[in-house]
């Protein structure tokens, strides 16, 4: 099953369980990543790095890593940590489709983001399954004017 | 897999330009990223290249670009490229995941028929490891490289790459001068709003 559609009381729970971690861990940005490398939700500073892309390189990077598990006959890791001179990133699995990523300063420990992390993936995880159970709306979109969609995309003339 | 927010009205939807080593699909990217038109400079992302030193995907090149907003839904597409590169392809798989829609990118030369139909059959064997069917998921060719002297008839490209139960759109391209790049994206963006039409 894909990851579910999204409503008001998922984000306001999402931004509960991410506020409490930023402030718990000093971290300074986590976020939700859907595995294909869709930023779902973030929470810190996200003035300061370009979001979109981390989430999908955070993403992509993650699931090189489950290649390589594959390649040691281990069925899953559960998470990825790279650490850097000012900053680091640590990538937790929170279910088949989705990752918690986190950035922080050097001064804190991945040892300490895991504490915190641990059970914000589990109300993470508990959320989407709930999301899930709801069951999805279909978008609503049989009176769209079909004109809209045709050109979509126009090139700059030169 | 798209991604439906209703919370925050957005809709995202991951396009794959996938094809045989140098056949244009990173130029495809480029072309866009450099020539679309966008209302504000914030609809349109940075483009990301995981590239080698002589400057060949390694990973993928990826680009976020938004859409109008349809029926109050904003429609964000992630457009991404695969390595070409046969030794690859665990790559290739890994950037599949959760697709949406595909552009086939085939290079029109001779010389690179084989090429172009042994990556369509990886292709399809790589979405099968995913679980995916090409025949649920909308696609388009693009037969680039137009220009090339010994390129071969769009007929003979049709009947290699495109004589499945169901023929799907094709284009002619030259990527490097942007001919035919903004036909096939606005081709298979249709398509995929269209798969939301009377769902």
């Amino acid at each position: 099953m894909g990851f579910p559609q999204l409503i008001e009381e998922d984000l306001a729970q999402f931004d509960r369980v991410l506020g409490d971690l930023v402030k718990k861990s000093e971290a300074m940005l986590s976020m939700i990543v859907e595995k294909a490398g869709y930023l779902i939700h973030q929470f810190g500073n996200t003035a300061d790095v370009d979001s979109v892309t981390f989430a999908t390189l955070g993403s992509n990077a993650f699931n090189a890593t489950q290649f390589m598990a594959q390649l040691v006959n281990e069925p899953n890791f559960t998470s990825m940590y790279q650490q850097g001179e000012t900053y680091s990133t640590l990538i937790l699995n929170i279910d088949e489709n989705c990752l918690l990523v986190l950035v922080f300063g050097t001064q804190q420990t991945v040892g300490s983001m895991k504490y915190y992390a641990t059970p914000a993936v589990k109300q993470i995880a508990a959320q989407i399954a709930s999301a899930s159970a709801r069951g999805e709306t279909p978008l609503d979109l049989c009176d769209m004017n079909p004109e809209d969609v045709q050109r979509l995309f126009t090139r700059t003339t030169k | 897999m798209a991604i439906i927010n209703r919370a925050t009205k957005e809709l995202q939807l991951k396009i794959v330009y996938y094809g045989p080593a140098k056949s244009g699909k990173t130029t495809n990217l480029e072309q866009v990223h450099a020539n679309v038109q966008v209302p504000d400079t914030t609809t349109k992302g940075k483009m990301t290249s995981l590239a080698t030193s002589s400057d060949r995907t390694l990973f993928f090149d990826f680009f976020p670009l938004e859409a109008t907003t349809i029926k109050g839904f904003k429609t964000k597409f992630s457009l991404f490229t695969v390595p070409g590169q046969v030794i690859y392809n665990a790559t290739r798989q890994i950037v599949l995941r959760g697709v949406d829609g595909i552009v086939f990118v085939a290079d029109s030369q001779y010389d690179k028929m084989g090429e172009n139909i042994e990556t369509f059959q990886h292709m399809q064997d790589n979405l099968k490891s995913l679980n995916l069917n090409l025949e649920d998921i909308p696609y388009v060719i693009q037969y680039n490289k137009r220009d090339m002297p010994d390129a071969a008839p769009v007929e003979f490209l049709e009947y290699v790459l495109n004589n499945r139960d169901i023929h799907v759109p094709s284009f002619e391209g030259v990527a490097n001068n942007c001919d035919g790049v903004f036909e096939t994206l606005n081709m298979i963006t249709k398509m995929l709003i269209h798969r939301y039409l009377n769902k």
